[in-house]
């Protein structure tokens, strides 16, 4: 490595005073920090150099809009263009990117939605759910429970089970038919009113392997699988035997229904690749 | 100095790899099951590094295109890492970054570099590159090309952190001229001397961009060939050909490199006398936005196959005067 001379010191902290500054008409322009920049450009006569760096300046905003825009497509479509663009703007002012992959750059948006809508929002709602499928997309390899492990497993051994829920296993309570306003948006159907609720439903978005491509998928919960189900993502990496799965659900269905519907529940969740082991 | 402990490519360059493609979402159904006659991909590395990886365009100024979550219904267009090892079983994949920020003066991202390293024992490229520009101030990344002052101080700077990078990544790195639209006033030197320069220092290599060398040319009022004759022709081991678009300004137009167009005349002329120098150096085309229909863009590609000398078999057919057995009138 080499070692950085006295000289060369006062050069690189140049170089950073350059980007600190360039960096901050970037980030907030205004009269000032735009002039400020422009000291360190040469004009000529083509185009002054506020003109040039201001191409660097829009570009910061339109690139970073355009990926709000394709990660928050719905909430884009259900407050319009002009709201979009000040939502988009004030965000990026509250959160600058900081991950070196863009693909994060939207990560505090559903929370900086939230903050500014209403208690209950179905942009709000939307944001959230446009940001899980995302997440569930391309959320880290895990691979799902199957059925073949348990066919082995000696009758004692099922109540130690351990189930955990896959990574990219999202739940959310949606006071309005979110996904479903969603998908007609998804499909360029004309724009109708949503369907509100006083009772929230319970939604789940996950990943499903398939012979193919892997595929987003997303459902309703009836309450008896949302008791279950909530119970196993808060159970979180360490999992929930499925015993205790069984106790959970008695109160619900009687100590003779329990172990049967936690049967089927168990079966359809492995087809749907809901479960891990921890 | 640089420590030399990097591996180094063979030389001489990249000849024989033949002429590639960007690996963009909005292809990968027609790549996978037509399995083109295309000789490589340059895949875009931060898709596919860490958790949570997700695919975008390549970074030009005309914006990015999102893709990969093409959620039509309750399928999704792919998990990137699953499409990018169902390529590499077919092709060869050469990674670009767009967030290295080696001109930088914050610290290297460690964790970056970590990642970056595990994509590439996983896909084994065939080299790894990014631009030579800065990406970010301390904790703000911008996620743009930023240009670089030319000066001897900046190339010690590189030459700092290039070392750094080969090291961590046990590969010398190929570095991109980026398109721009300033001149910096400290600057001490033209934007050619700076990267052969850069490449000398810290004996990297070089991606030479001829679309960028035709919108900084403009730009900038250059020569473009003034610009190749400069590079060390021993160090440059691929290009990009890519289009671009025009905006008006108050002294006239500016070049802005968009990526979202067809290569223009321009850069398939600076292609060829870059050729007369450099020889059959590994060259893609690089589109980023503006999506043309596959066989749109093949046609392109057709293009770069014929002007490197290895028509496309299909091409060549077409090209061949057809034989009507003597009947012809």
């Amino acid at each position: 490595m080499t070692q950085a001379s006295p000289a060369g010191g006062a050069d690189r902290s140049a170089l950073m005073q350059l980007q600190e500054t360039t960096g901050a008409y970037l980030a907030t322009p205004s009269p000032d920090t735009r002039s400020a920049a422009a000291e360190a450009v040469i004009s000529d006569q083509l185009a002054s150099a506020e003109e040039r760096l201001d191409i660097y300046a829009m570009a910061y905003r339109l690139r970073l809009f355009e990926v709000f825009g394709g990660d928050f497509e719905a909430v884009h479509t259900l407050i319009g263009d002009d709201a979009f663009g000040l939502l988009c703007r004030d965000y990026l002012a509250a959160h600058p990117p900081s991950h070196y992959s863009i693909r994060w750059a939207g990560q505090h948006f559903p929370a900086f939605v939230a903050a500014r809508e209403p208690e209950r929002s179905l942009v709000t709602e939307m944001a959230a759910f446009e940001w899980a499928l995302g997440l569930a997309l391309d959320v880290v390899d895990s691979t799902p429970l199957s059925v073949e492990p348990l066919q082995t497993l000696a009758p004692e051994e099922w109540p130690e089970l351990a189930l955990a829920a896959h990574p990219s296993l999202k739940r959310f309570l949606f006071h309005f038919d979110t996904p479903a306003i969603w998908k007609a948006i998804d499909n360029d159907e004309p724009p109708r009113a949503p369907v509100e609720s006083d009772a929230p439903t319970p939604w789940i978005v996950w990943r499903q392997p398939t012979a193919g491509a892997p595929e987003v998928h997303y459902r309703s919960l009836e309450p008896l699988e949302d008791l279950a189900l909530g119970a196993i993502l808060a159970a979180g990496a360490e999992g929930l035997s499925f015993g205790r799965l069984g106790k959970l659900l008695t109160p619900q269905v009687g100590a003779e229904q329990a172990p049967g519907i936690a049967v089927n529940l168990l079966v359809q969740w492995l087809a749907a690749g809901l479960l891990i082991r921890p | 100095m640089t420590t030399a402990v990097t591996a180094r490519l063979p030389t001489p360059a990249s000849a024989g790899i033949g002429q590639g493609l960007g690996l963009r979402p909005e292809y990968y159904h027609e790549i996978l099951t037509t399995l083109p006659d295309i000789d490589w991909f340059e895949a875009i590395s931060e898709n596919y590094m860490g958790h949570g990886a997700r695919e975008y365009g390549g970074l030009s100024t005309g914006g990015l295109s999102t893709g990969g979550l093409s959620t039509g219904g309750l399928s999704a267009g792919g998990k990137p890492l699953h499409h990018l090892e169902r390529v590499r079983e077919h092709y060869p994949i050469a990674l670009h970054g767009v967030s290295l920020s080696i001109g930088g003066s914050h610290p290297i991202d460690s964790r970056y570099l970590r990642e970056l390293r595990a994509l590439c024992e996983r896909i084994e490229p065939l080299w790894v590159s990014d631009h030579l520009c800065w990406t970010r101030t301390g904790a703000h990344q911008f996620h743009d090309l930023l240009p670089l002052p030319y000066t001897d101080a900046t190339i010690d700077h590189l030459a700092e952190r290039i070392d750094q990078v080969q090291n961590a990544l046990g590969r010398q790195l190929l570095l991109e001229n980026v398109s721009s639209y300033l001149t910096w006033r400290p600057d001490e030197m033209s934007e050619w001397e700076f990267l052969a320069e850069v490449s000398r220092r810290a004996d990297c290599l070089i991606l030479l961009d001829l679309n960028n060398v035709i919108v900084s040319s403009h730009n900038h009022g250059f020569d473009p060939l003034t610009y190749l004759d400069a590079m060390p022709a021993e160090r440059v081991w691929q290009h990009h050909l890519a289009g671009h678009i025009r905006q008006e300004v108050s002294g006239g137009e500016l070049c802005i490199d968009t990526h979202d167009q067809p290569v223009p005349d321009t850069v398939w002329t600076l292609y060829d006398a870059a050729r007369e120098r450099f020889g059959d150096v590994a060259t893609m085309i690089e589109r980023d936005d503006n999506f043309p229909p596959w066989s749109e863009l093949m046609q392109e590609y057709a293009e770069l196959r014929r002007r490197s000398g290895r028509p496309l078999a299909d091409a060549a057919r077409e090209n061949q005067t057809p034989d009507h057995g003597g009947l012809r009138a």
